[in-house]
């Protein structure tokens, strides 16, 4: 059993774009610039393409024809934007009141979203009920270890896993192929629902929502287990919203599916950790740069540097680091990494900041008995893990085209609270919902001395089409 | 530490800073809204911003034009565009019977200036294509109603608020409502107390707790009702939808593309409960996919309760209360304070500076539930709760 089996016979759409050499896939919601899939797992949602047949998809999500691009003018509108705040609107009083309302039809008619298809999705199923003990969420190796050791005692478990496969990140690590072929054989005859995403806790996290093949699913629970692993973010640094900026675990999966063409200048940007894991892909990079120092390899090294922007066109070129100058690439690889909070913050945890550029941390007892276990339970090592230099046009939330220099302006405006910030700039609102952003808008707060504190982490944690959850009444 | 003020607002919503910047721009100073949260965390943040100025019955339909023209002069007032869009309205009717009762409701409200139509099928789905492939619809009753963004009107009035002196706290719990002699003396807050010869009660859902407090017994109950927002498409539909039959349900585009959709929970229980419930994806999706299959296609990002701040009668609470002097109520809008809240600002301000009541408030007597503080709220098919005409059956 090879481990990247299906990536290999259907790569999504956006592995095959970027081997023609196409990082740009989409165009960003206010501003329409060119956006590239950045986690390629289905996180960032910044790679939302329109297929040939209409529908909305991502395209790290799937491997159908794109339809093509829309027009240029689009760009040169989002060009004239580009100076505008999100609150833009307010000040603009046009009188007559009647111009007020010619404007905002045209307004609405501006934005980079795609058109809603023609026609109905199916509607078939019914929603399910389930009960367990033990309620773990990812089947990595962290949810597989813990599953097995909860048999083992006997206990009545279940286990959910977003991705068709069991296995998470390791399924894209060479080094992992041993353990992972070991812990997938042990747990198959375990109870799990593969496929099948967690998108939230209900009542007092005592209710699991899930959504897989079968359609939806309420789990109800005695004890959880959060083994939903980490995801790649984006720190701020200006240009950081450049198509073929990819994070680390991004960059596991398109090496272990080829999809990175071989000519390719390949850049890596990372912590020593970060950067042994990169390196174990085998792929082979043009230069290597980080904070601090860095694992001997045969490549141009540029260890104590901060990144402090990235260049190019529609697409990164190069890599502007404080010392050595700007180094040319045609993929910027980000060792940067979140562990993923949404589930313990919604069982009842409060959030922290760890770390230069801070990571969002969960701490404080939960209203549930929890667990986290693998890298959702990661800290990082102090001090400087990842330096970069947070500049004031570096994009703070991707989805709704908020920039660091927004966010600061809010909060010097008496915005100053995590909830007022979210509703000001609209970070956090888009599809993401905050998993890029929310990092660095407690950062801009911390920065000004407010309170840490996360917008209420809401469900869906991923979003799913309305047509998936009509699906017939549960039984009572 | 002790706070004096001329007037102290409990609840930092739109009623609360409406009232404050129409108090401050009659000349009046030291006003205070006190915020247990931040502003627009209770029901003016949770609703869609839909401000209906057609309402089913007479007295509502009125107070409710009123509002809505407030909204429109709004941006001018405030200096600050608050995003008031003419979307329109259509109430999809499913039955005959309802063609008939809407009649005489398009009768009512025809008579009071308004220009709605009631239109058949055929046209129905001419002129709202959304529902093109969903349930049958029997017509629909249509008017140029309007949208606004809640936020956008929000942080108007809170620039306006700051421009003009009014002291806004957030983060500040009142606790109790001081009073001597049946008189109000003012606030225990979280910040220590606030001296205040006046103590209005702004608080939306909380207002029968918070009047409690004061020991002026209300009939209000808190109700929760749950939305859902999808992703962002190009325009697909314009005016915002209503319907009853079989079941309550409403979605409409916002402007800036995202489908919000909400159904009623037959079975909800009342009492102030802001968690979202899985069910109610399930029975909003379906309900919604009923009548408007295609946007079965947009995903759902993100869904959240907010809270009615209901009454028996339907209708606002407004003014100072007799058995309590200082004590002001303004609150009771029952779902549709974001559309009543600048208007209620206005008038009530209006009344507290001058001593007179404005004649639009006469039918929302602050102490019409003296002796019948335990009357119950339907919680449930309010719509069924009228018979033709718009007179409660």
């Amino acid at each position: 059993m090879s481990r990247s089996e299906p990536e290999e016979q259907h790569p999504s759409a956006a592995a095959a774009a970027l081997r023609r050499g196409e990082p740009a896939l989409a165009a960003s919601f206010r501003l329409h610039r060119p956006r590239g899939a950045f986690c390629h797992a289905g996180w960032c949602q910044q790679c939302r393409v329109t297929l040939t047949d209409g529908r909305i998809a991502l395209a790290c999500r799937t491997s159908e024809p794109l339809a093509r691009g829309r027009g240029r003018w689009r760009r040169l509108l989002g060009r004239c934007a580009e100076g505008l705040p999100p609150w833009f609107h307010e000040h603009r009083l046009l009188a007559p009141p009647s111009l007020r309302q010619f404007y905002l039809e045209r307004l609405r008619r501006l934005s980079a979203a795609p058109a809603l298809p023609q026609g109905a999705l199916p509607i078939s199923g019914r929603w399910r009920r389930r009960r367990t003990r033990l309620l773990i969420v990812g089947g990595g190796l962290a949810g597989l270890a813990d599953a097995r050791r909860a048999a083992e005692d006997g206990r009545d478990l279940l286990l959910l896993e977003a991705e068709p496969r069991l296995g998470g990140r390791a399924r894209f690590q060479p080094g992992c192929a041993a353990a992972l072929d070991d812990a997938v054989s042990k747990a198959v005859q375990l109870p799990h629902l593969a496929g099948t995403l967690c998108l939230g806790l209900y009542e007092q996290a005592r209710e699991a929502l899930a959504i897989g093949p079968e359609g939806p699913v309420l789990i109800s629970f005695d004890e959880l287990v959060v083994a939903t692993g980490a995801y790649d973010r984006l720190p701020g640094f200006a240009g950081n919203d450049l198509p073929g900026i990819v994070g680390l675990r991004a960059f596991e999966r398109l090496a272990a599916v080829g999809a990175i063409p071989k000519e390719w200048r390949v850049g890596l940007f990372a912590d020593a950790g970060s950067a042994v894991e990169a390196l174990a892909t085998g792929q082979r990079f043009a230069w290597i740069a980080g904070p601090g120092d860095l694992p001997a390899a045969d490549v141009a090294r540029h260890p104590e540097a901060t990144l402090v922007g990235a260049e190019g066109r529609g697409r990164v070129a190069a890599a502007r680091l404080d010392r050595g100058g700007a180094l040319a690439c045609d993929l910027l690889v980000l060792g940067f990494t979140q562990p993923s909070y949404e589930l313990q913050m919604q069982a009842g945890q409060r959030a922290g900041l760890a770390g230069a550029p801070p990571v969002v941390l969960t701490e404080g007892e939960a209203v549930i008995p929890l667990r986290v276990v693998g890298e959702a339970a990661w800290q990082p090592a102090a001090p400087a893990r990842m330096a970069t230099r947070p500049a004031p046009d570096s994009f703070l939330c991707f989805c709704e085209d908020v920039r660091r220099r927004d966010a600061l302006a809010a909060i010097a405006d008496g915005f100053a609270d995590v909830e007022l910030l979210k509703r000001r700039t609209g970070a956090g609102t888009g599809p993401c919902q905050g998993k890029l952003c929310h990092g660095e808008m407690l950062a801009c707060l911390a920065e000004a001395g407010r309170p840490l504190a996360l917008p209420t982490v809401r469900p869906l944690l991923r979003p799913v089409p309305l047509a998936a959850l009509a699906a017939g009444e549960p039984s009572p | 530490m002790t706070l004096s003020a001329d007037v102290a607002i409990v609840g930092g919503g739109i009623t609360g800073l409406a009232l404050a910047v129409e108090l401050a721009r009659l000349g009046r100073r030291e006003i205070l809204v006190l915020e247990r949260r931040f502003s627009g965390a209770g029901g003016s943040g949770r609703n869609v911003g839909r401000i209906r100025a057609m309402q089913l019955t007479e007295e509502l339909a009125r107070f409710a034009i009123a509002a809505q023209a407030k909204h429109a002069r709004l941006a001018d007032e405030l200096g600050a565009n608050t995003l008031f869009w003419r979307a329109g309205y259509g109430w999809v009717l499913y039955e005959e019977a309802e063609m008939t009762r809407m009649a005489e409701v398009r009768d009512m409200l025809r008579g009071l200036g308004l220009r709605p139509e009631l239109i058949g099928r055929a046209e129905t789905l001419r002129r709202l294509p959304v529902l093109e492939g969903g349930e049958r619809p029997a017509g629909a009753l249509l008017h140029r109603d309007a949208i606004v963004h809640h936020d956008a009107v929000l942080h108007a009035y809170r620039a306006a608020a700051r421009k003009l002196g009014v002291r806004l706290m957030e983060g500040i719990e009142a606790l109790a409502v001081l009073a001597n002699a049946g008189k109000v003396e003012g606030l225990r807050s979280g910040a220590g107390d606030i001296l205040a010869p006046v103590v209005v009660n702004a608080a939306g859902g909380w207002s029968g707790a918070f009047s409690a407090k004061a020991g002026v017994r209300i009939p209000n109950t808190p109700l929760r009702r749950e939305a859902l927002v999808t992703e962002a498409a190009q325009p697909f539909m314009r005016a915002a939808i209503t319907f009853y039959r079989p079941r309550e349900g409403w979605f409409n585009q916002t402007l800036r593309g995202e489908l919000v959709a909400g159904c009623l929970a037959p079975a909800e229980e009342p009492g102030v409960n802001l968690a979202a419930t899985a069910l109610s994806l399930g029975r909003t999706a379906r309900t919604i996919l009923a009548k408007a299959p295609r946007l079965g296609q947009l995903r759902v990002v993100r869904q959240w309760a907010g809270v009615y701040d209901m009454t028996p009668d339907r209708k606002p609470l407004v003014g100072p209360v007799a058995r309590l002097q200082g004590f002001v109520q303004a609150n009771g809008c029952n779902g549709r304070g974001f559309l009543l809240g600048p208007l209620i600002g206005e008038l009530l301000a209006r009344w507290l500076d001058s001593g007179e009541r404005p004649p639009l408030l006469a039918g929302f007597d602050a102490d019409r539930f003296d002796g019948r503080e335990d009357a119950k709220v339907e919680a449930g098919d309010y719509y069924a709760g009228y018979a033709a005409g718009g007179q409660r059956g």
